[in-house]
């Protein structure tokens, strides 16, 4: 998990800075609510990989359970 | 707008369109026919390719009106703001969720057909890695890419045909009567989910030259297809029967792998891995650019690019969350995946062109 955050805070410097030079507000912002997402995505996974998988909250939406 | 250095030809964009579906269906097509229309399967693609046909006619009666946009323009121009950036966000949310599926597909495939016991989520980096450095380089090069490697896999594809032609039983492709008309359309219209990605083409649609061209290089494509699916079709459940087809995961794989000529020619499935791997990371690739388009678009942004290294990321997350076994995967694509891709790639298309209509827009 730490390691994920170490990855995502270095891309974030890399690409911000960019951005920044650019003067690329939108995409800085945008680029956060990525960056939230991806983190969020990663704690859910790396948090218990085994948990019930996004297709099958997909699929017994529709009543097909395993 | 786009400088002509920037764009692409309909040809080859048509020709991404041939790569990108060439995975789905090598690994879709056969198990679904077989499923659906028994010995008749090999008659399913002639339903699909009318139904592609059909999309072509759409996109090319929409394009005379749109010159020069996106999908994502056009269908604010015709439904209004609101809704256009509503059904971008979904088409989003699709794209997302079909990168993420297939690059689940690619790590799986490689671990089941050739290397057993190794973790998926080096496959997955791999694979995100290459993707994120080719798409700093944009759509042009990575359609000059497919340009030139898709015709040697077409070519192998047609030189295995040749090779399995001995391994086929025409027993196993009929009968085929009037009882099998309902089946045919019934699998010819799952199949024609996949070609449904002839839409998303259009997400980059303002990157897209000479689109007065749609009908006629859609219409070559739709032949090829058709021919290429049939044969398919053919050479895996005329060679195994549709009652063993329809339960296997990697149709064509399988009956390659019986392919032995002379005691020299043999193990050539590696061949067919070969052409999977890069029709997914053509199809990845592909899929990625338009999810960064649609985001471009709905955000008003002036560069996607700083967005693929974050975007990787959340899709090797969201590739491991999205499914636990092979199976549930493959229950995603029939039950979730064909339907919506169908839904996407056709209803909406033709719903437009109807609204657009009606408001005179088309």
């Amino acid at each position: 998990m730490i390691y994920l955050i170490i990855l995502v805070i270095i891309l974030s410097f890399i690409e911000i800075k960019r951005m920044e030079e650019k003067q690329q507000k939108k995409e800085i912002v945008v680029y956060l609510g990525l960056a939230v997402i991806g983190l969020a995505l990663g704690f859910l996974y790396l948090s218990n990989p085994y948990r019930t998988s996004l297709a099958q909250h997909i699929l017994s939406l529709i009543g097909q359970e395993f | 707008m786009l400088s002509g250095k920037e764009k692409i030809s309909i040809r080859q964009a048509v020709l991404l369109f041939l790569t990108v579906i060439s995975s789905p269906a090598i690994r879709i097509v056969p198990v679904f026919a077989a499923q659906a229309a028994e010995e008749a399967a090999w008659l399913a693609p002639i339903v699909a390719a009318f139904v592609l046909f059909l999309i072509v006619l759409v996109w090319n009666r929409i394009y005379i009106k749109y010159k020069n946009d996106s999908l994502m323009h056009i269908y604010s121009d015709i439904a209004g703001k609101f809704t256009g950036k509503f059904l971008s966000i979904i088409y989003l949310l699709w794209v997302t969720l079909l990168v993420s599926m297939y690059v689940r597909y690619f790590a799986v495939r490689l671990v089941g057909s050739i290397y057993p016991d190794t973790n998926q989520s080096i496959f997955i980096i791999s694979i995100l890695l290459l993707v994120a450095y080719v798409m700093r380089y944009g759509l042009v090069t990575l359609a000059r890419l497919n340009e030139v490697v898709l015709p040697m896999f077409v070519l192998t594809f047609f030189i295995i045909f040749i090779i399995l032609t001995p391994y086929l039983q025409v027993k196993f492709l009929i009968p085929v009567t009037y009882k099998s008309i309902l089946p045919v359309i019934n699998a010819g219209m799952g199949i024609a989910g996949i070609l449904s990605y002839y839409t998303f083409l259009f997400v980059i649609g303002d990157a897209i030259n000479n689109k007065e061209s749609i009908k006629r290089i859609g219409t070559q494509a739709t032949i090829f297809i058709m021919v290429n699916q049939i044969l398919l079709i053919v050479v895996t459940v005329g060679s195994f029967s549709y009652f063993v087809i329809k339960r296997s995961q990697s149709p064509l794989l399988i009956a390659v792998k019986q392919i032995s000529l002379f005691n020299t020619l043999e193990k050539i499935e590696s061949v067919v891995v070969a052409i999977w791997v890069f029709s997914d990371f053509i199809l990845i690739c592909f899929f990625s650019i338009l999810a960064l388009k649609i985001i471009k678009s709905v955000f008003g942004l002036s560069d996607e690019r700083p967005l693929i290294s974050i975007y990787m990321i959340s899709i090797y997350f969201l590739a491991l969350y999205i499914a636990n076994a092979v199976f549930e995967l493959e229950r995603l694509s029939s039950y979730i995946i064909i339907p919506g891709d169908f839904i996407l790639g056709f209803i909406i298309p033709v719903i437009m062109l109807a609204i657009g209509k009606i408001r005179k827009k088309i």
